[in-house]
């Protein structure tokens, strides 16, 4: 027994030990690039004004840039997406390994993907990023918190991308990113692209007769967008009524609770199985089954969180009204 | 089961009968509440249908020319969604409870149940091996092979762990359990992490998380050959199983073939948890509140005690699943959230009552 408690004695040091270390170690590499930071700052600064720049992030935390960043390393598809359209390639340093997925991506097959040194694989560690020596990085709100410490003690400017329930926070979150890496103006401009495509889309729809028609967007296992959702706003935007939107947020219901709630139109998540809606006869007697009126909708549309979720609205309304709404040219089944 | 059987077969009911007799009238008492609580379960839920029509639509189902009057998207929640659903709760219920029975008359060991003792983690491990393999939608069949190797691999791997001096041991199964348990969660927790297809990782959660949601008839189809015709099985090795509570020599002397017997009773308790584990996910001590609560009833004869369990196992999985699938409508709880909020106080409270004897091995 004694062993044992002078053994875990020992643990604990060495554990103590290591946690006072980790600090004071990865501090070096900061002070070290604090000398040259300035100078890139001063070049930089010269051809852009309006630097330093300070923006709060999506968790609430300051982040502030001297210099435009020409490293930035994205660890969230949608600021992946954005950035590509935002900045270029060229000052991008990693993206996702999920911006090459088609059935997730809006950009998969854009051939400027090439130009980028590195690929965020899932689960990276906080070295690998470190080791691209980025001067900003994009992680998500869900991205565990220690990563993010771990990559701010590190020396290293972190934007955290928070969580949206509507276009219109998104749309703000793409003109502070703008912002921050130095292009406000081809961030107003995304936005208001953005906005030409919805007022079309609501111009198209405003001609339809009768009550807007009942849509209930399914993802796998039961899981419905309720109100204060993104989904909750693209379905109104594309001309229905979200017939879940008594429930708050996205909810996991009840295969019966679905079958009660009856909607014109049902629209899957890619992720739904066959097994799951489509080929279980517990749903077939659904009206939005019998008319035919059950839709899956690409991904990469109905869950970007970038300038591209405008296509989610504008495919949405192509479903419910497809003689007001023409199919747009990038539609892909996915 | 120490304690049991020492309270004499005098208190257990209806004791003074032919055990034939006991077998075909508590038996048919525990069938009549079988068919009782399936008809509460199927009429309870997002839409509340009267306990007559739920009848007459099972009995139209059945074949009968009765008339219902329900809606149509009642009688489809009713056959589509309810009845399935309890239908493979009752058959997954049932090989639990059996595999628990079985488990503790083999190890002579009061606590081990499928979920404690790590047989329904490994049926988990090949579950989600098969998943990530992407070979889980090649037939039906599939997840439950896997589950079931997968299962009786670990319980031969508690079973080898726990043998000292050549005698399974009490208090060593149940942290061979532990020390398997964990060592077959790390491994499904490595392969979730390796799995970066979104489809296959969303189908290994949601089967890990378990529960009986989504489940048609075809799924019962599936398991109801192997576990009636496990449980008809283990049914038949009853009497092996009241030898062996005697002790291993005695069983020997008597003229069972000890190590063959357990053997056979292991591959088939692992055979029960894998085909339940493999549809519903892990779904815990539905094995060990059972038996327990029916040895108390009727004792300990496993003649009685199996087939007893195995239709309390049903009726108990049905009930809290319809506990499961009420309580917070319109979402849903998953089953073995309810199973385990029962069960691991009774474990706690059974490890209590039999701490001398874990205390004197």
């Amino acid at each position: 027994m004694k062993r044992h408690h002078l053994l875990m004695l020992l643990l604990v040091l060495l554990a103590l030990a290591m946690s006072a270390c980790t600090p004071a170690a990865s501090e070096q590499p900061a002070a070290t690039e604090q000398p040259a930071e300035p100078e890139g700052g001063e070049e930089a600064g010269a051809e852009d004004a309006a630097f330093p720049v300070t923006v709060v992030d999506g968790l609430g935390t300051e982040v502030t840039l001297d210099a435009p960043p020409t490293r930035i390393v994205s660890m969230t598809l949608g600021t992946d997406e954005l950035l590509l359209d935002l900045v270029g390639p060229e000052r991008i340093a990693a993206i996702t390994y999920l911006a090459s997925d088609a059935t997730t991506s809006n950009i998969a097959g854009r051939p400027e993907l090439e130009q980028i040194g590195a690929t965020v694989e899932p689960n990276p560690s906080p070295e690998q990023i470190i080791a691209l020596e980025p001067d900003l990085v994009f992680v998500a709100s869900f991205t565990d918190a220690t990563v993010i410490e771990q990559l701010r003690s590190a020396g290293l400017t972190v934007f955290a991308v928070g969580s949206f329930n509507s276009i219109e926070a998104m749309q703000e979150n793409i003109l502070t990113i703008g912002e921050l890496v130095g292009e406000p103006e081809r961030a107003a401009e995304l936005v208001a692209e953005m906005d030409a495509t919805l007022a079309a889309v609501e111009q198209a729809v405003q001609g339809a007769e009768g009550e807007p028609p009942s849509v209930l967007y399914l993802s796998t296992g039961g899981w419905v967008a309720g109100s204060a959702t993104t989904v909750d706003d693209m379905i109104n935007r594309a001309g229905g009524t979200n017939i879940a939107a008594d429930l708050v947020d996205w909810n996991q219901i009840s295969e019966e609770a679905l079958i009660e709630l009856n909607p014109d139109v049902v629209v899957l998540s890619p992720y739904v199985t066959d097994e799951e809606f489509a080929g279980n006869p517990a749903f077939s007697g659904m009206a939005a089954v019998e008319a035919g009126r059950v839709f899956a909708i690409h991904d990469a549309y109905m869950s970007a969180t970038s300038h591209y979720i405008v296509r989610g609205v504008e495919v949405l309304a192509h479903r419910l009204y497809p003689d007001l709404v023409p199919a747009p040219d990038y539609l892909d089944e996915g | 089961m120490q304690a049991t059987r020492n309270e004499g077969a005098s208190t257990f009911l209806l004791a003074s009968r032919p055990i034939n007799q006991r077998v075909i009238i508590l038996g048919g008492v525990l069938l009549l509440l079988l068919v009782v609580v399936m008809i509460v379960s199927a009429a309870h839920g997002a839409a509340q249908i009267p306990y007559a029509d739920v009848a007459r639509l099972i009995l139209r189902g059945l074949g009968f020319n009765v008339a219902v009057d329900v809606s149509t998207s009642q009688a489809t929640i009713v056959n589509q969604v309810r009845l399935p659903r309890i239908a493979v709760g009752a058959l997954a219920g049932a090989a639990l409870a059996a595999a628990g029975v079985t488990l503790q008359g083999t190890f002579r060991n009061p606590l081990a149940d499928p979920s404690i003792i790590g047989v329904s983690v490994g049926g988990s491990l090949g579950a989600v091996v098969a998943i990530s393999l992407g070979l889980a939608n090649s037939g039906l069949w599939v997840l439950p092979i896997f589950a079931f190797v997968g299962a009786m691999g670990a319980a031969l791997l508690v079973y080898v762990l726990s043998l000292a001096n050549g005698k399974s041991q009490p208090a060593t199964l149940l942290l061979a359990g532990v020390a398997v348990n964990a060592f077959l969660g790390a491994l499904i927790s490595a392969l979730l992490l390796f799995t970066n297809q979104f489809p296959e990782l969303q189908a290994i959660l949601s089967w890990l998380i378990g529960g009986l949601r989504g489940l048609g008839w075809a799924h019962a189809g599936a398991i109801a050959g192997p576990v009636l015709v496990t449980i008809a099985l283990l049914f038949a090795f009853a009497r092996d199983l009241n030898l062996m509570l005697l002790g291993e020599e005695t069983a020997q002397g008597l003229g069972i073939d000890v190590g063959r017997t357990r053997f056979v009773l292991l591959m088939l308790a692992a055979l029960a948890t894998g085909s339940a584990v493999s549809i519903a996910g892990p779904i815990g001590f539905v094995g060990l509140v059972v038996p327990h609560m029916l040895r108390l009833i009727v004792g300990p004869d496993h003649r009685l005690l199996l087939p007893v369990s195995a239709l309390g196992g049903a009726v108990f999985l049905v009930a809290t699943d319809t506990i499961a699938r009420t309580i917070i409508q319109p979402a849903e709880l998953q089953v073995g959230i309810i199973t385990n909020l029962l069960g691991a106080p009774f474990f706690l409270y059974l490890l209590y009552r039999n701490r001398r004897l874990l205390r004197s091995l």
